[in-house]
């Protein structure tokens, strides 16, 4: 008995260690399998890891403010919250539509369909408000994500929106200064290594490096946001009175170049962008461009004065308000016998502008209007500039010249108007205008300063002052800008009243107008260049009615922001009635010797010596068959009065805009046709007929 | 004269024998080892729980803590739990054995109660104590322990006949398979035959019938796997885990890509990938991955090394104790935690088809942890040999009966003597 009991034991024993054994050689696989799984199959396990939990995100640091002059908010990044869903996790999305649809202002149907996909990941909401996200928030499902994005936000709204742009949905600039300065402003991009977990969710636990650093730099505008402001009402008052189609106004600094204010409407808010026709997005004072009109004179003033050609006291003969050249006439608003050369400018005489005009001839004109800035982009920087047009004076018929003289039949951009008249402000010294006052990184390092860039010298100290006396003429009693002038400063300026071409007959239409004034304040010691433009007024479209009282509220409120005092009355031109006439500036003999040679160089003529005597009229035409050449290219033209039988005279180049004899008439008592051609531009369609200077 | 001396002394010799007995045994002591193995692995399972946890439990229940939080209560009960047992003389269990066994029986029923029994996943196992949730399938595990270490041991010899050593055996499992099959619970019914299975051979029956029961239970595995289809997914996830890597194989992969990935040492503690969804229960069944995934090689081998010393000190102690039941019961419950272990470690290494089993004592969760406790309340008690008093005494508590039967004999006898004396005088 005892002896099989210690046999059973035996075999107990024996058997008890082999299921330990078997259980210990067990554990001993399990190590064995874990070293395989991290050595021999360590690669390929951690590539599909990799795949799975790795993730990599391209982003891009805080995108930099823009600020005005003094430091103002004109454009922040903000975060705010984008709705996301994950589809695929959503047990019931109807209901969940149902709750969400309210919040989203959604429609439940659509919203259902999103959420009943089983995609992984599906934006619901991009950049939505801060209550949104909380409304989110607190339904609490585990399948709706809120992730932070930066957003563009513009504080002041509509407040030089044009000038700002705007960002799209990737906080790209694209448009305005948001897209000139992109490279500034945008945050520098960097990758961040995260970690993606089984439901999608993104976590970043491997750091992030030191956003503040990568942030965007901010950029300070030379605008304040103040006159701004002032310039947008004053536009929009003048706009809504006269029922305009838009109106655009630029103010600058000018001791510096610096642009105070570009504004036009219809204003835009950069905020809502979407919600506006991309035409209005655009910055009309630089990207469209209009005949200036009468505010031209100034500089063709400025031009003749420089030249020696007349004084201010140099009497004009204005011809009673009719003056024909060619087959066409140019007319003054009001009739004048003779004027001198200040009242030329005070009461804006068409003929007597041609006058002066003629004194230094074409080719000088050219060169001063180009040193003058026109006909190139003025180097702002901001895209869509406009050159304007200026053809070069061998293309100019005799009605052309006449034109140009007053203003029509060139193309210039409101800041270029601007920035000249900031020239005769700044002794004849043309600046480069700038809208960029200095660029500051994150920690607030100056890494760009604008500072004012002379571009050249335009007229002498001299004849800027004397020009600017003529214009402070203008707001007086009897001048066109009466409108523009203010009780305690003394304004310097000039209205405008262009024809506007109709796009549709390419002819100059008697109901489209551009009212204008553009000027300086104050006259003695210039601050401020402003001009203001009225597109397309109804009813009335004189440049100082319309456009006057917006500059005067511009150039009031800009004297009172930038805390300009009112000069000493001792200081100031003395232009009341009885001392204008003991100021009458010299006689005609006080010519002095030109001081300054434009810089577009080439010979000088003599006064008066080109084009001049043409302006006799011609032969009266009778009936008879010459063709309407008007529109045709040259080459369709020699064609046409090959027929005829006649060699035309051609004079400029393009197509045709006039012709002698007016179509119609017998060419047998004509002996020459006379064909005057003009380029045209799809961007400011030119006039198939000249300017006559005032409404007919 | 000389027997009744001979009778006193042998009397005062044994009496004094176990008192001296009495006293080795209160001296001896618990098993440091094993206790250690123990509470080292609890604290490690801890620890591991947290970092797998914490993600999750503070994305969903908004408290990182939530893990320990809700597993320190569940751990002192079990630790309680353990200091009772390991002071309650194991001679009991074999003595309460029918009320063990009916109590499981009741209780796996209990189950099915509506209103007491409760079902998560799909599946009805759990009664809600407050505490935490009971599984009586836990239970059912130590249970047959008990049972089948009385049943073999009280058997011995016979244990070599078919009648005696397997029928009965084999009957209890299905009996106890009825309940659990019902739940469903493949996974403890398996358990459960594998303990009977090893218990019936390590107490000496013949290799043939082994063979046999071996055959009928793999045929029954198999008709129970191709009757469920998930069962059968699950093993064609375990054939071929890649190619399901999005379904049925996807904590099995998740698994596989987390260790492999880490590389020999490991990403570190706190730093695993696989908490973040890619391997389901990782706090629970899956808590080993997460050991292997952050502490690399040498993790896994200091859980293996201390399921080792669990297994060496199990099966030392079940060596030393002279009493065939303690010897059985012993090395059961060291089996049934050693086997559990390494089951769970084949799983989560993709050895093993994914069942429903935890690593002992360091997955969360109450039942299986509460159970292991008891069951190692067990074998420490073991460890101490202590003497069974009660056992001991009963020849005194005889006596004792005996001499009281004996004097209310007599004093009946002497009152029907004064009565009669009476009635005769």
């Amino acid at each position: 008995m005892a002896d099989s009991d210690s046999q059973l034991q035996q075999t107990v024993r024996r058997r008890m260690t082999a299921v330990v054994v078997l259980l210990v050689a067990g554990f001993f696989v399990v190590v064995g399998r874990v070293y395989y799984l991290q050595t021999e199959r360590e690669d390929e396990l951690a590539e599909r890891s990799e795949n799975r939990t790795e993730r990599t995100l391209q982003l891009k640091a805080g995108r930099g403010s823009i600020l005005d002059r003094n430091g103002v908010e004109l454009a922040v990044t903000t975060d705010v919250p984008s709705i996301a869903a994950h589809p695929n996790q959503i047990d019931d999305p109807a209901a969940l539509a149902e709750s969400l649809a309210p919040i989203l202002e959604r429609d439940v149907q659509d919203l259902t369909d999103t959420l009943s996909s089983d995609r992984t990941f599906v934006w619901l909401q991009r950049k939505a408000t801060p209550a949104v996200g909380r409304k989110v928030a607190s339904l609490d499902h585990p399948a709706l994500e809120r992730i932070t994005e930066p957003k563009r936000y513009y504080p002041l709204g509509d407040r030089a929106g044009q000038l700002l742009g705007f960002t799209g949905v990737d906080n790209k600039g694209l448009e305005g200064v948001e897209r000139m300065m992109e490279s500034e402003l945008a945050g520098e991009s960097y990758t961040i290594r995260g970690t993606r977990d089984a439901r999608g969710h993104l976590i970043f636990n491997r750091g992030k490096p030191d956003l503040k650093k990568l942030e965007g730099n901010t950029v300070a505008l030379t605008i304040d946001e103040r006159i701004q402001r002032v310039a947008q009402s004053a536009l929009q008052e003048q706009v809504e009175k006269y029922d305009a189609k838009a109106g655009y106004a630029v103010v600058m600094d000018v001791n510096s170049g610096d642009i105070l204010a570009m504004a036009n409407t219809p204003s835009f808010d950069p905020n809502r962008f979407r919600t506006y026709d991309s035409k209005d997005w655009r910055l009309r004072p630089i990207t469209d461009t209009f005949e200036p009109g009468s505010v031209f004179k100034s500089f063709v003033v400025a031009a003749a004065l420089e030249e020696n050609a007349i004084s201010l006291a140099t009497p004009i003969d204005c011809e009673e308000g009719y003056l024909q050249i060619g087959s066409h006439g140019i007319r003054d608003t009001h009739s004048h016998d003779v004027l001198n050369a200040a009242e030329v400018v005070q009461k804006s005489s068409n003929i007597g502008a041609y006058k002066i005009a003629q004194r230094i001839g074409k080719k000088r004109l050219y060169q001063y209007i180009r040193a003058f800035g026109f006909g190139r982009r003025t180097g702002l920087g901001l895209r869509g500039e406009q050159p304007g047009l200026v053809r070069p004076p061998d293309g100019w018929a005799e009605v052309t010249f006449a034109n140009i003289a007053f203003g029509q039949g060139l193309t210039a951009t409101p800041l270029q108007v601007t920035r000249a008249m900031s020239a005769l402000a700044n002794d004849g010294l043309l600046l480069r205008p700038q809208i960029i006052k200095e660029v500051r990184t994150p920690s607030g390092r100056r890494v760009r300063r604008g500072s004012p860039t002379l571009q050249r010298r335009v007229v002498s100290e001299q004849t800027a002052e004397e020009v600017t006396r003529a214009l402070s003429l203008v707001p007086l009693e009897e001048g066109t800008g009466t409108e523009a002038a203010l009780s305690n400063y003394t304004v310097a300026g000039k209205t405008g009243t262009a024809q506007k071409v109709n796009p549709e007959t390419l002819r100059y239409d008697p109901d489209m107008w551009v009212a204008s004034f553009s000027g300086f304040v104050p006259a003695e010691k210039p601050e401020f260049a402003i001009s203001v433009m009225i597109d397309e007024p109804e009813e009335t479209h004189y440049g100082g009615v319309v456009a006057g009282p917006a500059f005067k509220e511009i150039a009031k409120n800009a004297l009172a922001a930038r805390g300009i005092p009112p000069m000493e009355q001792s200081e100031r031109y003395n232009l009341t009635k009885e001392q204008k006439e003991q100021a009458r500036w010299g006689t005609e003999e006080d010519v002095r010797e030109p001081t300054f040679r434009p810089p577009a160089g080439g010979q000088r003529p003599t006064a008066g010596n080109e084009g001049r005597g043409k302006s006799a009229p011609r032969e009266p035409a009778v009936d008879g068959g010459v063709p309407d050449f008007r529109g045709m290219t040259l080459k369709q033209a020699l064609t046409a009065a090959q027929k005829l039988g006649s060699l035309p005279q051609v004079e400029g180049w393009g197509r045709v805009v006039s012709q002698t004899p007016a179509p119609g008439r017998s060419l047998a008592e004509s002996d020459t046709l006379h064909l005057t051609l003009a380029p045209r531009t799809s961007a400011s369609p030119a006039s198939k007929q000249p300017a006559s200077g005032t409404a007919e | 004269m000389t027997t009744d001396k001979l009778a006193t002394l042998s009397e005062t010799t044994n009496s004094d024998m176990t008192r001296e007995a009495d006293r080795a045994g209160d001296e001896s002591h618990w098993d440091g080892w094993l206790l250690g193995a123990t509470l080292t692995l609890m604290a490690f399972g801890l620890v591991m729980q947290y970092s797998a946890s914490a993600v999750t439990n503070a994305d969903k229940l908004g408290s990182h803590w939530y893990a320990v939080s809700s597993q320190l209560p569940k751990v002192c009960l079990g630790l309680a739990a353990m200091v009772v047992v390991a002071n309650l003389h194991y001679n009991w269990w074999r003595r309460g054995v029918y009320w063990l066994l009916g109590g499981t029986f009741g209780l796996l029923l209990v189950v099915f109660v509506p209103g007491v029994g409760l079902t998560l996943n799909g599946s009805r196992r759990w009664i809600d104590l407050g505490v935490f949730l009971f599984q009586p399938a836990e239970l059912a595990k130590l249970t047959m322990v008990v049972v089948m270490a009385y049943s073999v041991a009280k058997k011995g010899e016979k244990m070599r006949e078919l009648v005696f050593g397997i029928l009965p055996h084999v009957l209890l499992v299905v009996f106890m398979a009825g309940p659990l099959l019902m739940q469903p619970d493949l996974g403890t019914t398996a358990i459960l035959a594998v303990m009977m299975s090893v218990m019936v051979f390590v107490s000496g029956t013949k290799f043939r019938y082994l063979v046999g029961l071996g055959g009928i239970g793999v045929g029954l595995l198999a008709v129970a796997i191709l009757h469920r289809p998930y069962r059968i997914e699950r093993v064609t996830a375990f054939l071929n885990p890649w190619q399901h890597q999005q379904d049925a194989a996807y904590q099995i992969t998740g698994s596989l890509v987390a260790i492999g990935s880490a590389g020999l040492t490991g990403r570190g503690l706190g730093e695993g990938e696989g908490k973040l969804g890619y391997v389901p229960e990782l706090w629970n069944d899956f808590i080993a991955t997460l050991v292997a995934e952050e502490l690399g090689l040498l993790g896994i081998a200091a859980v293996v090394s201390l399921f080792l010393v669990f297994l060496w000190r199990g099966y030392r102690i079940a060596q030393r104790v002279e009493d065939p039941f303690g010897t059985y019961l012993a090395f059961g419950i060291t089996t049934l935690i050693g086997m559990q272990a390494c089951a769970n470690l084949f799983v989560v290494t993709g050895l093993a088809p994914t069942k429903g089993l935890t690593l002992p004592l360091m997955s969360q969760g109450g039942s299986s942890l509460l159970m292991t406790l008891v069951g190692v309340g067990i074998l420490l008690n073991i460890s101490k040999r202590p003497p069974d008093r009660w056992a001991r005494q009963k020849p005194e508590r005889e006596r004792r009966r005996e001499k009281k039967r004996l004097e209310k004999k007599r004093q009946r006898r002497e009152k029907r003597t004064r009565e009669s004396d009476t009635w005769a005088g």
